[in-house]
């Protein structure tokens, strides 16, 4: 009795852990099949170029981010990972945690209100500035996370060896965590890829990257922004260039992912932690 | 003996100083937002009721959905850690988790709503929003059974305890907190979601009116200032205190 309800309750957790890898192979199926060659002619709004040109935002918007806030955002998480000041130091920690789990929309209106009138409308500038502010945190955050599963005896020793704070964290610290680092890295660069509120409120709806000042548009913003095209006409020919959109999309996205646990599995010490964010 | 820092120590220091204050210069913005508008946050909640309304409920459905899916995975993946299932869930977490919201709207839009003609409605963007929530809960609960030393499991089992019992038993209280942290960072991405709810629970933009939720008061006030900054300050306020919560509840998530 007891030892079938074991295993009934084993298979139960089973079939419950099987939801997730379910729910992947779930959306990737709906956005294939959504997706397929129709052999129609394409009469839809959204024609291969501006979806090519919308990617090709995705990639302009997202490289700005990344040059702009990975330097900061590493930067900030050398300092913090400095456990000198306490409760201060947990404080701007906590900010900046925080500010790494504010939602795009949230960007996006800190963008529109106070740097959209100031750069004179929307472009791919603003919307790069926007998603650099969005990316700096994330990276921030991973960055601190990696830093500290270095262990404290290795700060330690430093110490011991006369090293000054900063010389431990440059020799010692980093060769350690780097791998971690650049994962973090890679995750931040994730969210800039997949980020589409913010973009779609601050980009001024271009069609792909012009220029610095020209409006810009990236996959994930032309997806929503055409949306109810696709809900217009639930079978025809703009839902299936929007799917395979979202199909590209997709696969940029789990491409980034699959990068950043690349760089951690060789690295992390705890394997079992990789998952998840 | 501590060697005292040298001048390029100072300005090391010095630039890592200024990198943070840039990096927490958006959030002293966004409360400066929510601030100015304050009157008029004063003003709007009558009418933000039916947002506030919305985004709890279809955050409700995804939690139910996602927390129950989300504990099973990570336990699995924590505690049994080899063979397919448990590599499955872990790859499909960290896959999923990466998703933005508008593919997984898309999804649900063209399968749901269309497609089985469920319409816009909480049951869609509920079942959207438990696909985001769903890795942040396995990563989360991987995490924290990760945590428990494996000192507590081998000494349950020596004591006689089966797997089950030390799972149940041991386990799972010395996890709980850093798991219930987990979901209410789970919570605060939901209630920030906003793309995949927009593909599902229908593009109304009056928050007012019925099938309204926070981020589109937020997104929407492009049009109407006021009811998006009272959004804004409700929205910001709900995350914080929702990071805040699982900060304290016990690491960070």
């Amino acid at each position: 009795m007891s030892r079938r309800l074991a295993r009934a309750a084993t298979c139960a957790v089973a079939l419950g852990a099987a939801s997730t890898p379910l729910v992947w192979m779930a959306i990737a199926g709906v956005l294939v099949w959504a997706a397929r060659p129709s052999g129609l002619p394409r009469l839809g709004a959204v024609n291969p170029v501006a979806a090519l040109g919308a990617f090709a935002g995705t990639c302009a918007t997202a490289g700005i981010a990344l040059v702009l806030a990975v330097p900061v955002g590493i930067g900030s998480a050398l300092c913090l990972s400095d456990q000198h000041w306490g409760r201060a130091g947990a404080v701007l920690g906590f900010g900046v945690d925080a500010l790494a789990g504010i939602p795009g929309v949230v960007f996006g209106l800190w963008g529109y209100q106070l740097l959209v009138p100031r750069f004179g409308g929307g472009d791919l500038l603003v919307a790069g500035l926007v998603l650099a502010a969005m990316v700096a945190p994330a990276c921030a955050s991973g960055c601190v996370r990696a830093l500290s599963r270095v262990p404290v005896a290795v700060r330690e020793q430093g110490r011991v060896l006369g090293f000054s704070q900063w010389q431990t964290l440059g020799g010692l610290i980093v060769p350690l965590a780097w791998r971690d680092m650049a994962a973090g890295v890679v995750l931040a660069l994730g969210r800039a890829v997949g980020e589409t509120v913010a973009v779609l409120m601050v980009g001024g709806g271009g069609v792909g990257p012009a220029g610095w000042r020209q409006p810009v548009t990236t996959a994930a913003a032309l997806l929503l922004a055409d949306v109810r095209l696709a809900a217009a006409d639930p079978a025809g020919h703009a839902a299936r260039a929007l799917a395979r959109l979202a199909l590209l999309l997709f696969a940029t996205t789990c491409v980034v992912r699959l990068a950043a646990i690349a760089l951690q599995r060789t690295s992390a010490p705890d394997r079992a932690g990789a998952g998840g964010e | 003996m501590i060697r005292a820092a040298r001048p390029l120590d100072r300005l090391a220091g010095g630039a890592l100083w200024v990198a943070l204050a840039v990096v927490l210069l958006p959030l002293a913005g966004m409360v400066w937002l929510a601030v100015r508008h304050l009157p008029a946050v004063w003003l709007a909640p009558r009418g933000l009721w039916p947002a506030i309304r919305g985004s709890l409920s279809v955050v409700g459905v995804g939690l139910a959905l996602a927390v129950p899916a989300g504990l099973c995975g990570g336990v699995w993946v924590a505690e049994v850690r080899q063979g397919f299932l448990a590599r499955a869930v872990r790859l499909s977490a960290a896959l999923l988790g990466g998703a933005s919201g508008v593919v997984v709207g898309y999804a649900a839009l063209f399968a749901l709503v269309h497609g089985f003609g469920w319409g816009f409605g909480t049951a869609a963007g509920g079942l959207a929003l438990a696909a985001v929530m769903l890795p942040q809960v396995v990563g989360a609960t991987t995490e924290a059974v990760a945590a428990v030393p494996d000192a507590l499991r081998d000494a349950s089992l020596a004591l006689g305890a089966n797997r089950r019992t030390t799972v149940w038993r041991v386990v799972a209280p010395a996890a709980a907190p850093r798991i219930l942290a987990g979901v209410l960072g789970a919570a605060s991405l939901g209630i920030g979601e906003t793309a995949a709810l927009a593909c599902t629970l229908g593009w109304t933009g009056v928050p007012s009116a019925a099938g309204s939720y926070l981020t589109r008061a937020v997104w929407s006030s492009v049009r109407r200032p006021e009811s998006g900054a009272a959004a804004l300050a409700v929205l910001l306020l709900v995350v914080l205190a929702l990071r805040a919560a699982a900060d304290r509840m016990g690491g960070r998530s």
